[in-house]
């Protein structure tokens, strides 16, 4: 948290990983006056091994014998029992984790089997390099000449596009170290090293009043010599000012029901049988759902998915909350191989309480409740609205078994900020099910059960 | 039969033994060498490192019942004990991945190889598993409910050291192991689905 309040972070360009014979950025961030990579895109380019957690606040990163131990919010990385001291704290931003930049150098360098180089920018970094070639860029022959000197042998493929020399370095992690009197040179307009995914190279714009007259590679002495005519040119012209882009102005919706159908696209689900799966049969049954709500209630109803789409569960909580949805149905199909019944059952949300986690949310309920936590505020009315549902079930789909519903640590339902119930509907295991479930009459059924227990439910929640 | 004759034939029957034994060799050999070996631990990272001279202990691990739904049976086993708890732990969590020896339901998909498991001073045991634990899940609330509480608990009631369970996915936190159940925080044991040796009591009815 001190970090944090140190400064917002932004985001700072691109730090550039030379590995394996091929060139991958990954984003570099700024707290404060520190520089932080995301070492879980770092670990991915390397291609280490890691677990990682952020609720318990670890990162591990085990490479043949080697343990690289990160604790959030800790200066010091443990490599094998021994302690690292890095400049900044690791940390968490966004629900990633970041690491402060001397950390490639520090701690990962000691447990990777190859070397690791810094760019002395630290913009990129380079695997199995012991330095990164440094170029220097010098005035000779009385100012018509630059000349380019590598610390050590270096080959770049050498382009002139008119004014425009680029020298091309491939995968060789290169670094432009500094320049000689270039600034008297008013022939040479620019001279910058683009360094990214996509480019690796040198270039250098020449001004329009000089003609390139040669281009050497002195390959004995590491160095590329550019000498120049000077003629008369014409002056480039100024770029078109960018157009801003408008912000988007999102409608709010207002007083409606979202139904869910679980699972979908390649979360198929339960199998009910060969090339039937929980997904189809839930979004058919969501579908006449929201048919028979509109119909008796005369409320909007939205779908979380209408059509065989993969959807995480946390897109949908944050279409729900934020379209400030009036109520929540998700709909499953149930699968105990355990059991012989078939029966129909209502889940609430449940937290499990820990102890690491019991003082965090005391103190965060004082002021605000986590997000992953939001339906603590609508609990009462979820467990309302799921002992209509249940009865309503118990009465059509169960046989009249008083059943009662379940609380359960659902991830979809504890972080919804309205009344919310998940519905397992069946159990996929029982033969004679497996062909109900798929039938229309049958999905009617549950559709028109569970559109009586939201009716139930919205006169007891609209009285006073 | 001229003796030539006879000592030819003699000759012959004793090569054509030898033959016969050699292709029986032979074949016995071949047949040892693309003889599948024994069926792989269920580790991928890092085998435990428990020493096979290890003495013995017993420990119970927690299947789903294949006669009641939301209840845990349990079974013991015999683990190599180790002073490291990751080690226990590892045992046990192979242990299930291999399943019930009693017909009892599968604890976790028969292909989910266990990547990691470590157990930090706090005693979270944080057991990092291949995504076929979650791809090849069989699904349903209850099932997945069952999956999770038969690691958190064989692993929370065997080794003192555990008190709570973090389970990752592919080395990362997953939202769930099969859609329902919320995996990004750790689990404490919940033995009121469990038989300890006495009745359950159902775990989840309010």
């Amino acid at each position: 948290m001190a970090l944090l309040s140190a400064g917002v972070p932004a985001d700072t360009g691109r730090f550039l990983i030379f590995h394996k014979q091929a060139r991958k950025a990954i984003p570099k961030l700024s707290i404060g006056l520190q520089t932080y990579l995301p070492v879980i895109d770092l670990l991915h380019v390397l291609e280490l091994p890691y677990s990682e957690s952020v609720s318990a606040g670890f990162v591990q990163i085990t490479k043949g014998k080697n343990r690289l131990r990160l604790e959030k919010d800790d200066s010091q990385v443990v490599l094998n029992d021994r302690k690292i001291a890095l400049s900044a704290p690791v940390t968490v931003v966004k629900n990633q984790w970041v690491v402060p930049l001397d950390f490639v150098r520090k701690a990962l360098d000691r447990a990777f089997d190859e070397k690791i180089a810094m760019s002395a920018s630290g913009s990129a970094a380079a695997v199995g390099e012991s330095d990164f070639i440094r170029l220097n860029a010098r005035l000779v022959e009385t100012n018509h000449a630059l000349r380019l000197q590598a610390s050590r042998s270096v080959a770049a493929e050498v382009r002139q596009q008119g004014l425009r020399i680029v020298f091309a370095f491939g995968n060789t992690p290169v670094e432009f170290a500094g320049s000689e009197g270039i600034q008297r040179a008013e022939w040479i307009r620019s001279l910058a090293l683009d360094q990214s995914e996509s480019a690796n190279q040198l270039v250098i714009e020449l001004a329009d009043n000089v003609r390139i007259a040669k281009i050497s590679h002195l390959a004995s002495q590491n160095a590329y010599t550019v000498e120049v005519n000077r003629q008369e040119g014409a002056e480039a012209k100024p770029d078109a000012p960018a157009e801003l882009p408008h912000p988007a102005i999102e409608a709010w919706k207002w007083r409606h029901i979202t139904v869910d159908a679980g699972h979908g696209g390649p979360d198929r689900g339960v199998a009910i049988r060969e090339n039937v799966f929980e997904k189809d049969v839930a979004l058919a049954i969501a579908r006449k759902l929201r048919w028979a709500l509109e119909t008796r209630l005369g409320v909007p109803v939205v779908l979380s998915r209408a059509e065989d789409q993969a959807q995480r569960l946390e897109d949908r909580i944050a279409a729900a909350n934020l379209a400030r949805s009036n109520l929540f149905i998700s709909i499953h199909t149930g699968n105990a191989p355990g059991s012989p019944a078939a029966h129909s059952y209502a889940y609430t949300a449940r937290w499990i309480i820990d102890e690491s986690s019991a003082g965090e949310t005391k103190n965060a309920r004082s002021l605000f409740v986590p997000w992953w936590e939001a339906q603590r505020n609508s609990l009462a009315w979820s467990e309302r609205l799921a002992e209509c549902v249940q009865a309503e079930m118990n009465r059509a789909l169960n046989g009249g078994h008083p059943l009662t519903f379940r609380r359960t640590p659902l991830k979809l339902l504890s972080a919804l900020a309205m009344p919310a119930v998940l519905v397992e509907i069946g159990n996929a295991r029982v033969p004679d099910f497996q062909a109900k479930m798929e039938s229309e009459p049958f999905q009617n059924l549950v559709a028109a059960t569970l559109a009586a227990a939201v009716e139930r439910f919205r006169f007891l929640h609209e009285r006073p | 039969m001229p003796r030539h004759i006879l000592f030819g034939l003699v000759f012959l029957a004793l090569i054509s033994l030898v033959g016969v034994s050699y292709y029986y060799d032979l074949q016995k050999r071949i047949q040892e060498l693309v003889r599948p070996g024994p069926e792989p631990a269920p580790y991928l990272a890092v085998p435990p490192a428990a020493s096979p001279s290890a003495p013995l202990r017993k420990v119970k691990l927690f299947f789903p019942s294949s006669r009641q739904d939301n209840l845990l049976e349990g079974e013991e086993r015999d683990i190599l004990s180790s002073d490291l708890p990751s080690e226990e732990g590892k045992q046990i969590v192979a242990e299930l991945i291999r399943g019930s020896r009693e017909r009892r339901l599968p604890a976790l998909p028969s292909d989910t190889r266990l990547r990691e498991l470590f157990v930090t001073p706090q005693g979270l045991a944080v057991v990092d598993l291949t995504q076929e634990a979650s791809l090849h899940h069989p699904g349903g609330l209850t099932m997945e409910l069952a999956s999770i509480y038969s690691v958190v608990n064989s692993l929370t009631q065997n080794v003192s050291r555990i008190e709570r369970v973090q389970i990752l996915i592919e080395g990362a936190e997953a939202e769930t192991l099969a859609g329902h159940i919320d995996l990004s925080r750790p689990f404490a044991a919940d033995l009121s689905m469990t038989v300890l040796g006495g009745t359950a009591k159902s775990s989840v009815s309010p």
